[in-house]
């Protein structure tokens, strides 16, 4: 359990890091990090801090039975909003059908919650093993 | 057939009367299909006593016997804490019915079985039906109907509705059913509860008795106890004050005995049984093996105080993306057919050029108008549908609760709220969840201030001309005044209406369940069906009304070239009525070209912008430009405060006369007509001595 507590902790990290460089940001009016791995705006933003901090709660209570219920939130938010990306992008793709759009749609899928989102995969179908069997 | 069945049949014969028989169940269940089936397709609707909700009844007439069908309103419980299950209470009570048929959903059996023994506790003769039994087996649902009707005393008949099985066997039970006696059922509450049921039904049998009453003294000393205001009024109303003061003195001892809420502690116990009935009887392929541990894990995180509320903003966060981000390519696709395409098609197409106007620019525009929105709801729908199937509602009602109680609501009341920010009329539609009239109408009140969608494209260009720098600070402002001044409506509402009351409720937690894609499409087109039936044919109309009044004038038929000539629009019926308003609007420096666009957002607040450009005879792009001459940044900011507070399209409008009736309506219309006019004056004013 350790080893997925630690493995959800990376993924928590990554959501916050992002989110702390998207504000510094945005405050100081300087760029320093490639937009598709900052979130778009601040509703994602706050959708980042709360399933890092979802990650990092599992973390800390990885000794009690509340963490996979935790993490099982944690990834299941992780996953939607990828989810939601990837339908917003395919459906750009499939109305938008003009000369950059396969560009514009690698571009989109390259972004920070796509990634993120993939990488919960594994760590939900672990947790829904140990939940359900 | 059989003796038993020959001599069922002729004392059903016998009978005079159409038998009753409220067909009862969750929403989606396949009850409406089932409904249809036996009555094939001989029902009429009215409504229920009372309210608008619709009422369905059938007949149905097997060997001469004739058998009455009440299709009720889809309901989770009978506490009587919705509209719905009020009315499907009211029914079982006062329509006395002989039976109970309650259509069940073999896939999610357990959701359904609370409803089941709450209809047991009431002592009705049931019968349920186990639809999409094809279903559940290919989900790899087992359920041991055999141990469950023994369980329950109740007859099961596995079902499916949609193609015709298990109907004829449904007919025969109910027909056995008739002459036997209802099915004794009982929950072991505990000895303490126990005790104080018996004492209030040794109180309240024989007075019911003498009244002839066909209602369970257990389940009403049941009902006693868990403070039901409905049945307390209903004794009250036949002169039981006494049994309500006494039974109310039993409860009030038992808390204190117990040191905890009477009612809760029976919602937790029919809730233990519940759970121990679907662990003994239902068994899963992907087995579920602690289903209550789950729920229990997943509530602590959910509805914890600060993580409960981050995961709640997030998930709203999600819901918007998914209605408006995912769902604009699809608007926009629906808008270029609209636009271009289709319209291209009927101008050519018709002649001479008054029927072509009228069908573009009346029936089209109508017509794209209203589908425009339905990617956007239906997106909105899905997502709503899927939180509703897995249980979460409940527990964003139970976050909320605390706040809304303030405002005289329930926790409930935040999702409709919540949805007015995309749109007003599915938001006025879902307030029918909600348990009280007071808490609807409140509710309803609210919404209208929530800054829908539609307003954001005259923000955008307002902001775009006079607010530049600040565009997104300005936009904000607008929705933080929409929720100031609603809260300030419930508040005042409450007061003065309501005596500041406030609702108090108990919310049943249903176990989180994974969602069923067909229950959600269902549930989704159902309500998409409801917005078109309902808003599509208002909004076609008023187009074309709009149209005619634009297009002749005091002096007789302008012609079609008004809708995109100022001049001769200026000699419209629409320009006359607008210049008749002018006076009234002074005080806020507006010409009747801006009133005229305002009157034109009453079909939708898209409208405005677009009839702006019209009435400046310049294109969308070239508005703010023109708008900046004409208005100050004061007078800009005070129009979008009207644009913001004012009347609600007329879908909502509709939708809201549908709800809580036209009285309540045109006060609402009233008041904010009146809030928008206040506030955009003071903000003039005001504004023009600050500056």
């Amino acid at each position: 359990m350790k080893t997925v507590a630690g493995y959800g902790l990376i993924i928590g990290i990554t959501y916050i890091s992002s989110t702390l460089i998207f504000l510094i940001e945005n405050m100081s009016g300087t760029r320093l990090l490639i937009p598709q791995l900052l979130p778009e705006d601040g509703g994602m933003a706050f959708y980042f801090i709360t399933v890092g901090s979802l990650y990092g709660y599992a973390y800390f209570k990885s000794r009690e039975k509340i963490f996979e219920t935790v993490l099982l939130v944690a990834s299941i938010m992780s996953i939607a909003i990828m989810l939601v990306q990837l339908l917003n992008s395919t459906l750009n793709l499939m109305i938008t059908l003009t000369s950059n759009a396969w560009i514009i749609a690698t571009y989109n899928l390259s972004r920070i919650e796509i990634i993120l989102g993939l990488l919960s995969i594994p760590l939900l179908l672990r947790i829904r093993r140990d939940i359900y069997e | 057939m059989s003796c038993h069945e020959s001599r069922a049949g002729s004392t059903l014969k016998a009978r005079q009367k159409a038998i009753k028989i409220g067909i009862i169940g969750n929403p989606n269940v396949g009850k409406s299909v089932l409904f249809n089936k036996l009555t094939k397709g001989k029902a009429w609707v009215g409504n229920w006593p009372g309210v608008t909700v619709e009422k369905k009844v059938g007949k149905l007439t097997l060997d001469g016997i004739s058998f009455e069908l009440v299709d009720l309103p889809g309901i989770y419980g009978l506490t009587a804490y919705s509209q719905d299950e009020l009315i499907a209470r009211k029914f079982l009570l006062e329509g006395k019915p002989e039976i109970v048929i309650q259509v069940t959903n073999a896939i999610n059996l357990e959701r359904n079985l609370y409803l089941t023994i709450q209809l047991l506790e009431m002592g009705f003769k049931l019968v349920i039906a186990l639809n999409m039994a094809d279903l559940a087996e290919k989900e790899g649902v087992k359920i041991d109907v055999d141990g469950l009707r023994r369980e329950l005393r109740t007859p099961i008949i596995p079902t499916i509705a949609v193609k015709n099985f298990g109907l004829n066997q449904l007919i025969e039970t109910i027909k056995e059913q008739l002459d036997k006696p209802a099915p004794f059922f009982k929950i072991d509450y505990g000895p303490e509860i126990e005790e104080a049921i018996e004492k209030i039904r040794r109180l309240i049998d024989s007075p019911i008795r003498r009244l002839g009453l066909k209602i369970d003294p257990r389940w009403l000393a049941i009902r006693l106890l868990e403070d039901d205001n409905d049945i307390i009024q209903r004794l009250r109303d036949m002169g039981f004050e006494d049994i309500v003061s006494e039974a109310r003195h039993i409860r009030d001892e038992l808390q204190a005995q117990l040191n905890e809420s009477v009612e809760v502690l029976i919602i937790e116990k029919r809730y233990e049984y519940l759970l121990n009935l679907s662990r003994k009887y239902v068994r899963r392929k992907t087995a579920e093996k602690s289903l209550t541990d789950l729920t229990d894990g997943l509530d602590k995180v959910l509805t914890h105080p600060i993580l409960g509320l981050m995961v709640f903003a997030s998930i709203l966060y999600l819901l918007f993306k998914f209605s408006f981000d995912v769902a604009s390519s699809l608007t926009e696709v629906i808008r270029v057919t609209f636009s271009q395409h289709i319209h291209d098609l009927v101008k050519n197409s018709l002649h001479p050029e008054f029927i072509s106007s009228l069908f573009v620019d009346g029936v089209l525009n109508g017509v794209g108008t209203i589908l425009i929105f339905i990617p956007n709801l239906l997106f909105l729908f899905i997502g709503i549908s899927t939180l509703e199937d897995t249980g979460y509602m409940a527990r964003v009602a139970f976050l909320s609760d605390r706040l809304m109680n303030r405002l005289g609501l329930s926790g409930r009341a935040m999702i409709p709220l919540l949805i007015g920010f995309g749109c007003n009329v599915p938001a006025v539609m879902s307030t029918r969840v909600l348990g009280s009239d007071r808490e609807r109408r409140l509710s309803v009140f609210m919404i209208p201030f929530m800054s829908c969608s539609a307003r954001l494209p005259i923000f955008l260009l307002l902001t775009l001309a006079f607010f530049r720098e600040n565009q997104l600070i300005v936009i904000l402002s607008m929705y933080f005044l929409g929720v100031f001044i609603a809260v300030l409506t419930a508040l005042l509402f409450n007061n003065l209406f309501y005596r500041k009351q406030v609702a108090g409720y108990v919310m049943d937690m249903p176990p989180y369940l994974n969602p069923s894609i067909r229950n959600i499409l269902a549930k989704s087109w159902e309500r998409i069906r409801s917005f078109l039936m309902k808003a599509g044919t208002i909004i076609l109309l008023m187009s074309v009304v709009i149209w005619v009044l634009s297009v002749t004038g005091p002096e007789g038929y302008i012609g079609p070239e008004a809708l995109r000539d100022v001049e001769l629009l200026s000699r419209s019926w629409i320009a006359s009525f607008s210049r008749f308003l002018e006076p009234l609007f002074k005080p806020l420096n507006w010409d009747w070209r801006i009133i005229a666009s305002l009157s034109f957002g009453f079909i939708a607040k898209e409208v405005v912008v677009s009839s702006l450009a019209v009435l400046y005879n310049v294109g969308v792009e070239s508005l703010p430009t023109v708008l900046s001459d004409s208005l100050t940044p004061l007078a800009a900011y005070s129009l979008m405060t009207f644009a913001l507070l004012y009347t609600p399209c007329m879908a909502t409008v509709a939708t809201m006369r549908n709800e809580v009736g036209l009285r309540y309506t045109l006060l609402m219309v009233l008041y904010q007509l009146l809030i928008a006019y206040t506030a955009a004056y003071l903000i003039l004013s005001i504004g023009g001595m600050v500056i």
